[in-house]
């Protein structure tokens, strides 16, 4: 009985153990205009492993709410939407970048500092998870 | 029976009349879109009631419309003409006019919006344009917005052409800076109205 439950937290524990085929490059936050407390996080996400991966939650101490979105440009019209998941595709490297996939911050809790870095969580659809750190930089 | 119309003569009637009703419509629809003037229409500013006819004089006008919790092409646009702004000489500058018309009249104040373009700029006039005509205002330019509900946080977002206008010192609208140009081009299509129309 205690081997059995053992070996469940073991493989619970396991599953969410941190993900080690996927490597996060530049993650950065940028600095809101005075007044604004909402900014979007941009990074380059590089999935190693032989299965495609899902980002579905993202979360950090730092602000009240952060969502999963794109934006889409057609026609010099800029269309931004939430959406549940951002899909990693194998073997592939899928960046959040302006203008396009981000994470979006609301309720941002204090002003952010320049070139200070923010633990974010980034969760994934097969139960890991990932702490990574963003730098806070000024517009381009 | 026979003062009745067949059925195929009442169809073509109906048509015709549905033709005649369309065109009238549409005919009406292009005369008022006609009849708007931009430049007339009294924009609110922090220095009170402010025409473009008077704005636009002896300067090359630029119009951005956006709205203040856009996270992401709003601030990139500000930033990078801010940036560019700061590569011109003093007499180039005096040259330029950058509006920014408030999308978001619901969330978005004269002095919020005054308080975050400063940050970028001190150039950049915050204006809005009745919220009645904002739609025919922003369309005379070619910009186009639509109000779209969210389940995000954010409750709404505005769907917007994210182009910035360019007008010449007579009101002309000249080819328009896109989002995705280089700072080096638009540096260049900036220098090249200077040139044109001030000699600079
Ligand atoms: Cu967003």
């Amino acid at each position: 009985m205690k081997t059995t439950l053992f070996t469940i937290l073991l493989i619970m524990s396991l599953n969410t153990m941190a993900n080690s085929s996927i490597e996060i490059l530049t993650p950065i936050i940028r600095l809101p205009p005075p007044g604004q407390n909402v900014s979007a996080i941009f990074l380059k996400i590089m999935n190693k492993s032989k299965n495609d991966l899902s980002i579905i939650k993202v979360s950090g101490e730092f602000a009240k709410q952060f969502e999963l979105h794109t934006m889409e440009m057609k026609d010099n019209m800029m269309r931004m939407r939430q959406v549940d998941l951002i899909l990693l595709r194998k073997d592939t490297t899928t960046e959040l970048k302006s203008g396009g996939l981000h994470i979006m911050v609301f309720d941002i809790k204090k002003p952010l500092q320049k070139d200070k870095f923010y633990d974010l969580k980034l969760f994934f659809s097969d139960n890991s998870e990932k702490l990574i750190k963003v730098k806070a930089v000024e517009f381009n | 029976m026979k003062f009745l119309m067949s059925k195929e003569s009442l169809k073509s009637f109906l048509a015709a009349l549905t033709l005649v009703a369309v065109l009238l419509f549409s005919y009406q629809k292009i005369n008022s879109e006609s009849s708007f003037d931009p430049f007339s229409t009294e924009l609110n500013s922090q220095d009170g009631k402010v025409f473009l006819k008077d704005l636009k004089k002896d300067k090359i006008t630029l119009l951005y419309f956006g709205f203040l919790a856009c996270p992401d092409v709003c601030p990139t646009t500000l930033s990078t003409m801010s940036s560019l702004f700061k590569n011109l000489s003093k007499e180039k500058l005096d040259k330029i006019n950058f509006i920014f018309i408030g999308l978001d009249q619901e969330r978005d104040s004269l002095d919020e919006m005054k308080t975050y373009v400063s940050h970028f700029h001190p150039k950049i006039i915050p204006v809005i344009v009745p919220i009645e005509m904002l739609e025919s205002f922003a369309r005379y330019f070619g910009v186009v917005f639509s109000k779209v509900p969210l389940k995000s946080q954010m409750g709404y977002t505005i769907d917007h052409s994210t182009q910035v206008v360019v007008l010449s010192p007579d009101g002309k609208i000249l080819t328009p800076i896109l989002h995705t140009y280089s700072k080096p081009l638009i540096l260049s299509q900036v220098n090249q109205l200077l040139k044109d129309y001030f000699s600079l």
